[in-house]
């Protein structure tokens, strides 16, 4: 008797939503939340029958689910759109489960948790977050389209033999910062697409990321002589990264050569293998003018804590730093010279890898328990999905 | 000399990028505002442009499709988009254009590609 009484009063004080339908559809018991969400008295309760509580659209789906139940089933984690007494719709989220007298199934007990606050933010969320991107996609496209006119206006007045050569120079000028605003609003697209893109993580070549990057770069500065060493070669470091991992290089790279006014600009890039992890380590070292502590405190933070760029870098080590985030790795920032930072910047990168070397090893000692090197790619793209989502997770925080 | 069809929903910009390509020497033969236009203006050219600029977020029509079509109808057609958003660049190159630039173009390295795609 008392456990009876003690799920009555569960039944009763929960939040939940809790009915128990009959073969006819109508109602054989429903709960004091159910009655209070849904806006109907227990005498009205006796009165209707599933298909004046469920939405319109879903009725039909959830007909099915009711039908796979009373053939034994149980439906977990399923959706349902309820329609209040007033016309209000109610998102839950339950469970379906037999409900039997001995061997026969007599009726459908439903458990429904009322989600629609959530579901509503969700919502909210997600058509801001479309907005936003479709605002921006179209501020850059008409944008870069009037840059494109401004410049190619210049470029005219530039291009036409009788322009007077001492106004050469403000034309010249004037290029560069359409070319700089043009990249600043690339990267703000950019920022906005890695926000809102779900990307696959896979396995890329390092040694040819930096290759690819260091090649980008020399094209942007043909006047400057860039020398890259670089300790890695090409096919024995794969770490778990996306299309974007050039462009990690690109941007320190590009930084590197655009604040050192000397006419030769040496990068140096060396690494070591962190023991006993999947990660490696990458340096990227300069000797340019440096970043000060001041600056080096908020060079990765997002934008929307900033309030101005640093030295012009615009948004370049914000993308960075989420693309490295979202491969489950980290980017920390020194002084080539400690203590010194004058003396040029160092950026080191975590980032997991697989060696070809450790798979074959893998493969020679046990055949067992072999892990291919997609396999590999995969298990290693799987933490790295984890680490990401707990650290925005982590940001969300922060943000809150 | 190279002959081009600009197509472009940008009207300054056909002004902007026909005075930089005379001033390369190249000859602008037909202007088209969208992508509809682009292929009705390719039927009509004879001699038919050595190369047809493309962008692709066009009213009426974009420009792969457009592509698609004038390259159904001559597979010799040569098309480079001029495009602001490089991440169509697979949808360009699938559709059959030949090469992509990204807004802002340089006048050189439009030269360039005039000369590259022509050769």
């Amino acid at each position: 008797m008392d456990n009876i009484r003690l799920f009555i009063d569960y039944f009763e004080g929960t939040n939940d939503l809790i009915h128990c339908v009959l073969p006819d559809g109508s109602f054989e018991f429903v709960n004091k939340s159910w009655l209070e969400t849904l806006g109907y008295s227990d005498i009205e309760a006796t009165r209707i029958g599933l298909k004046d509580i469920i939405f319109k659209g879903h009725l039909e789906h959830h007909l099915n689910l009711i039908d796979t139940v009373f053939q034994g089933k149980t439906c977990s984690n399923i959706e349902v759109t309820f329609k209040t007494n007033t016309g209000d719709v109610v998102y839950c989220e339950g469970n379906l489960f037999p409900q039997r007298d001995g061997q026969e199934i007599t009726a459908v007990q439903g458990f429904f948790r009322n989600v629609t606050e959530q579901k509503i933010a969700d919502n909210e969320l997600q058509e801001a977050e479309a907005r936003t991107n479709f605002f921006v996609d179209l501020m850059v496209h008409d944008l870069t389209n009037i840059f494109q006119e401004l410049l190619s206006t210049l470029e005219i007045f530039e291009l036409v033999s009788d322009f007077p050569v001492h106004l050469k120079e403000y034309v010249n000028e004037g290029l560069t910062e359409i070319e700089r605003a043009t990249h600043l609003i690339g990267n703000v697209r950019k920022i906005t697409r890695l926000s809102a893109k779900k990307t696959e993580l896979e396995l890329f070549d390092l040694a040819e990321a930096v290759s690819s990057a260091s090649a980008k770069v020399e094209s942007s500065f043909p006047e400057k002589q860039i020398v890259l060493s670089s300790t890695l070669v090409p096919d024995k470091y794969a770490v778990v990264a996306d299309e974007f991992l050039d462009d990690i290089f690109y941007s320190l790279f590009h930084n590197s050569v655009k604040y050192n006014t000397a006419n030769e600009v040496h990068i140096e890039v060396y690494h070591e293998l962190v023991k006993f992890t999947p990660f490696i380590r990458i340096h990227v070292k300069d000797h340019g003018p440096g970043i000060s502590e001041e600056e080096k405190e908020g060079i990765f933070v997002r934008i929307s804590h900033r309030r101005e760029s640093i030295m012009g870098l615009g948004l370049g080590l914000t993308i960075v730093n989420q693309l490295i985030g979202n491969y489950g790795g980290y980017i920390t920032i020194s002084d080539t010279v400690e203590g010194d930072h004058t003396k040029g910047t160092t950026f080191t990168i975590i980032l997991q890898c697989v060696q070809p070397s450790q798979v074959d090893q893998v493969e020679q000692t046990d055949q067992s328990t072999q892990l291919s090197q997609a396999d590999q790619a995969a298990e290693i793209a799987k933490a790295a999905q984890a680490a990401r989502a707990a650290q925005k997770e982590k940001a969300e925080k922060e943000i809150e | 000399m190279v002959t081009v069809l600009i197509v472009d929903d940008d009207k300054f910009l056909h002004k902007v990028l026909e005075k930089i390509i005379t001033i390369g020497g190249h000859q602008v033969v037909g202007h088209a505002f969208d992508g509809a236009e682009a292929i009705e203006r390719f039927v009509q050219l004879n001699p038919k442009p050595d190369i047809i600029l493309m962008d692709h977020r066009m009213p009426v029509m974009t420009g792969t499709t457009a592509t698609r079509k004038i390259l159904a109808m001559d597979q010799t057609a040569i098309i480079i988009f001029i495009s602001a958003d490089d991440s169509v660049y697979d949808e360009a190159i699938d559709a059959g254009a030949k090469g992509f630039l990204t807004k802002p173009i340089r006048s050189a390295n439009l030269f360039d590609a005039l000369k590259q795609y022509t050769e």
